[in-house]
């Protein structure tokens, strides 16, 4: 038995090198694939698992908290959490704290928008018994275009008892009811509304690190002290950033008023002739009051041409009217599978009602008329949002989006003609009604909410921590949905699970209707559960090519490998007609299975010593998956020669097919039906390699697509799709490259193996052209009907597990493809014959 | 008539030139039944399937019915195959996966309509004597009944030459006896030129000319010649 092996591998070495050889190559890809998928699956998973959990588990919301509105149910918009005026009770609040599994439940309430004081600019250089007129012009920049924010103009005169006889004074006097005595100028830091939160300070430390983010003064603490204030005092932190950027100038003017006044000359009224004299520049301001520097202080400013000086005065109390805007109000315009969702900002019908010189687009709701409350604020420290960061949203990175206090920042991507720009920031404006809030102005405790709420319930949204819930995984989620379940049916608010949500894309229609208008900002919303679709996507993707790699490989194989045992089918019969059995022939044929299956463990093993990846498992795998390959081969391609008789094998006589005979020849159609069920391994191979690899270009194509489409829908997807890209093309470039060759393997051998067919046709007058188009039409039929099968199962596979439809012109593009490469292939091994001769060889067959 | 003049052709094995047909000349009148004999190797094969063009020559002419083989294309050299001669093997050549009737039809395909291909495929079965057998494969048939089938595809075109490649030496003595008779009975009939391979000094013996091939060469001809 053995020396007839030497003789099989001395006549046969170089197949049996080139199975090896190429087993050993797969070996290599499986194990490249492995270490390649593995490390990309880290990467991957990496990102979703630093992500997974967003800065609390569970966001309570009112029950009937409608005023956020635009996409349903699996998105929350920036600033949730505080987007409605109460709703939830302190009673609530006590009930969900006592729920067993809540470790942090952080309350918070939107109070309003509380108008901070003004200054009072004069100029400084006016002299006393002269007429001036005072404009003012304030603009606010958005990132596309200046707004004027306010544009007055007013006359004055700087009062002294010269003036007193004047006609012009008297008249002025009687037209406006009282006299100025102080050097004209006007108030500046307007407008300067700032949003009033309040929050339990403990709890919120717990969620966040607010504490350690004051730059100055102290965190609400309990000490403070309001004695000695005429009014109800409510302690602030002030948000400590220049978040807008305002400018305000103001230019004083002195009129040259003439001495020959007369009575006609004013007849008209003071104030329309004073506009109408010549004047003189006298003092300018130019500032920016809403910087971090200038916002929050009682002082008063002198201005002269030249600069200003700050003039400090005693604390008064200050305005308080608090103003109650709804959050923005969105309506959905577009929410299609794939698509970044788009909505519209609703704008506010009225706007005039409260701001009258402000010329941008208001869109925020107003809940009623401004209302007046009985008491005032004092900044008791101040706090910088940018330092803030989350307690519980595992490996969070600068720059990363923080809930309320540092939002993800919209770009301004379309103009208001509806035309792409480079994404742009959408700077906040000083105008709350305007759309962006940025972080809460001024924070502070729960026990200021009684100043504007009296019996409703004040809180805006609890954010809950989950306790023991550091893992991303099934029983975490498991933990978090039973404590979601328990305060739904404690308190009946609504309850967003926060598990698994990242920050997601989505855009927002603006009123823009200039070319330097605002047209879409794109801004991070967060969808919940994303985390781990993006983690399902890209499994099954994955899962779906490497199943692809894996069965072009075997098909490769096994074509390989029957081919070398159809060749030897004599052989087998000639054994078994000098007296060897099927089992002794079975024997040697396993012999040659095992030797040919350490072949690709030494190719293997040489190029480890570079590689240094492989274990002894993975050599334990490989060998494992060689021997099961090539037995598949050998089991299938020796079973068809040794079920013969000796006879029938010696005579080269085939089993029949049944199939074969279902077709009659009658002409040119039917003779190549014929053919093609007369050899169903090759050709049912080679339709298999052509149906799968449509299938999977097809597949790969489209959800591709729809995995990039869908992770470009998220900023953490965005970020894995970069990664994964390069993998997931190398696995389809290897694949395709090995079923292209597959392809031309399989027509080359069904072409070879037919060769004495062409030749007999040759003999009986057949033309070579003819041989040709018979051959053509063959591979015409394998390829489409390849193509037909790949594009049908690919189409239902795409339509019952997407909602997507492949595009005609990549059906067309699908089906001609194949057509065409296996149609040049079949050129390509025809000429190859053409070159050899045919009829050269006639002898030989 | 099929005239030779000079053919040589030779095979290049493991680089060593084998010169199988060496200045070999000769001429085959219409009509004649022809034997070709001589031992292995003397280039009998060769010399069969060079006349009808199926390998190329590597010197010398080769004329079939006034029309020069050796400057023949392959479209031509197919046309004169198709309609001036038919091939019988000694392996019979049949496609193993068609019946006798299709197998007998192939030479036509393309050439006429189906329902006439297969009249003609009929007749043809019909003078071998398998009008019983046309759907049985090759592989329910007898050596016998295959070389029939393949002596009517070969005479399915109505050819002036028939050359056979040694067709009875599959076959047992009455059945290459059968199959000889067979022949024999075209030759007069269809009045063809019919050349045969043969080892049998009988069969041989009973043709109009023999051409005795020894190393590439004629070695006896006819008589006259002689």
């Amino acid at each position: 038995m053995f020396s007839y092996l030497k003789v099989t591998f001395r006549e046969r070495w170089k197949i049996f090198l080139t199975i090896g050889l190429i087993l050993g190559c797969l070996g290599l890809a499986y194990i490249g694939t492995q270490t390649m998928t593995g490390q990309i699956a880290i990467e991957a998973r990496g990102e979703l698992e630093d992500d997974w959990r967003y800065q609390y588990d569970l966001l309570v919301l009112p029950q009937l908290d409608d005023e956020v509105e635009g996409l349903e149910d699996g998105w929350v918009a920036p600033q949730s959490s505080i987007a409605s005026y109460g709703g939830i009770s302190l009673e609530d609040w006590e009930k969900i704290k006592g729920i067993e599994g809540v470790e942090v439940a952080a309350p918070i309430a939107l109070m309003g928008y509380f108008e901070f004081i003004g200054m009072n600019a004069n100029a400084s250089n006016a002299t006393p018994g002269n007429w001036y007129e005072t404009t003012k012009e304030v603009t606010a920049f958005d990132g596309m275009k200046t707004h004027t924010l306010t544009e007055t103009s007013s006359i004055s005169e700087y009062y002294d008892e010269s003036m007193e006889d004047s006609i012009l004074y008297q008249r002025h006097l009687e037209e406006r009811g009282y006299p100025s005595n102080v050097a004209p100028g006007t108030s500046v830091r307007y407008p300067n509304e700032m949003l009033l939160v309040a929050i339990d300070p403990e709890a919120e430390d717990q969620l966040y690190n607010v504490s350690d983010s004051m730059i100055s003064g102290s965190y609400l603490d309990e000490s403070y002290s309001s004695e000695g204030a005429t009014m109800p005092v409510v302690p602030v932190v002030a948000l400590k950033e220049p978040e807008y950027v305002m400018e305000e100038t103001v230019t004083v003017h002195e009129i040259n008023v003439p001495d020959n006044l007369s009575e006609d000359d004013i007849v008209g009224g003071t104030t329309s002739y004073l506009r109408g004299l010549p004047k003189e520049e006298i003092a300018q301001l130019d500032i920016s009051s809403l910087t971090s520097d200038l916002r929050f202080k009682n002082v008063n400013l002198e201005f002269d041409d030249e600069g200003f000086n700050e003039v400090e005065y005693d604390l008064i109390n200050a305005p308080t009217e608090i103003i109650q805007f709804s959050p923005i109000n969105y309506s959905l315009i577009e929410n299609n599978d794939g698509d970044i969702p788009l909505l519209e900002a609703q704008e506010y019908p009225n706007a005039s009602d409260f701001y009258t010189e402000i010329n941008i687009p208001f869109y925020r709701y107003s809940e009623g008329v401004r209302q007046t409350h009985d008491f005032t604020v004092d900044i008791v420290g101040y706090y910088d949002s940018s330092e803030i960061r989350p307690k519980f949203a595992g490996s969070w990175q600068e720059e990363d989006p923080v809930d309320v206090y540092t939002p993800h920042h919209s770009m301004i991507i379309k103009n208001g003609l509806g035309e792409e720009i480079e994404p742009t920031p959408l700077l906040p404006l000083p105008v709350k009604a305007s759309y962006y809030p940025g972080a809460p102005d001024m924070l502070t405790s729960l026990n200021a909410l009684h100043h504007v709420y009296d019996e409703e319930p004040p809180l805006s949204s609890i954010r809950v921590v989950v306790d023991g819930v550091a893992e991303r995984s099934e029983s975490s989620q498991s933990k978090i949905e039973a404590v979601a379940t328990e305060i739904k049916e404690q308190t009946g608010h609504h309850v967003d699970i926060m598990l698994g949500s990242s920050a997601s894309r989505v855009h927002v229609n603006l009123a823009g209707t200039e070319v330097d208008e605002v047209g879409t900002v794109e801004e991070g919303w967060q969808q919940k559960g994303v985390n781990w679709s993006i983690e399902n996507q890209v499994n099954q993707t994955n899962i779906l090519l490497f199943i692809y790699l894996l069965a072009i490989s075997v098909i490769f194989c096994y074509t390989i490998i029957t081919h070398s045992l159809f060749n030897r089918s004599i052989d087998f019969a000639m054994q078994r007609a000098i007296g060897w059995t099927r089992g002794k022939i079975v024997r040697t044929l396993s012999i040659e299975v095992f030797i040919i299956s350490t072949i690709p463990l030494l190719v293997i093993w040489i190029t480890n010593n570079w590689l240094e990846a492989v274990s002894f498992i993975d050599y334990l795998y490989i060998w494992l998956i060689t021997i099961a390959i090539i037995s598949i081969g050998y089991v299938t391609g020796s079973y068809k020669a040794l079920k013969l008789s000796p006879r029938e094998g010696l005579e080269g006589e085939g089993a029949e097919w049944k199939m074969q005979r279902m077709v009659r020849i009658r002409g040119i159609m039917s003779y190549c039906l014929h053919q093609l069920l007369r050899r169903p391994l090759r050709f049912g191979l080679l339709t298999i390699v052509i149906a799968i690899t449509t299938f999977m270009l097809l597949l790969s194509i489209v959800t591709q697509q729809i995995l990039s489409d869908f992770l470009y829908l998220s900023f953490i997807g965005e970020s894995i799709n970069l990664k994964l890209a390069g993998y997931q093309t190398a696995t389809l470039i290897l694949s395709f490259i090995l079923a292209v060759a597959l392809t031309f393997l399989l027509l080359y051998l069904n072409l070879t193996e037919r060769k004495k067919e062409f030749l007999i046709f040759s003999s009986i007058g057949w033309p070579m052209r003819r041989i040709q188009f018979y051959i053509s039409l063959e591979s015409f039929i394998v390829s489409v009907i390849g193509a037909g099968i790949g594009t049908i199962v690919a189409s239902l596979f795409i339509n019952i597990y997407t909602d997507s439809v492949i595009p005609s012109w990549l059906i067309s593009l699908s089906i001609l493809s194949p057509v065409a490469l296996i149609t040049l292939f079949t050129i390509v091994i025809i000429a190859g014959f053409k070159v050899k001769g045919v009829t050269k060889n006639h002898h030989a067959a | 008539m099929i005239q030779i003049n000079g053919l040589a052709k030779s095979y290049t094995n493991d680089s060593e030139k084998i010169e199988v047909l060496k200045d070999l000349s000769l001429t085959i009148e219409d009509h004649s039944y022809v034997s070709i004999v001589g031992p292995s190797g003397s280039g009998k094969s060769t010399l069969l399937h060079t006349i009808g063009g199926l390998e190329p020559i590597d010197r010398g002419e080769i004329w079939v019915n006034d029309q020069a083989v050796h400057k023949l294309k392959d479209k031509q050299l197919a046309k004169l195959r198709l309609k001036e001669i038919g091939y019988v093997f000694q392996q019979f050549q049949l496609l193993p996966t068609a019946t006798a009737l299709e197998n007998v039809m192939m030479p036509l395909l393309n050439v006429f309509s189906s329902k006439e291909i297969k009249e003609k495929a009929k007749v043809a079965l019909e003078r071998v004597g398998l009008e019983h057998r046309i759907n049985h494969l090759p592989s329910r048939l007898s050596g016998g009944e295959q070389q029939r089938v393949a002596i009517a595809r070969a005479i399915v075109t109505n050819p002036s030459i028939i050359l056979a490649d040694e067709p009875t030496g599959n076959l047992d003595s009455e059945t290459g006896e059968k199959i000889i008779g067979l022949l024999e009975e075209i030759h007069a009939n269809d009045d063809v030129i019919v050349v045969l391979i043969t080892h049998d000094q009988a069969i041989a013996e009973r043709t109009d000319q023999q051409i005795s091939l020894l190393d590439g060469k004629v070695k006896v001809a006819t008589l006259s010649e002689l």
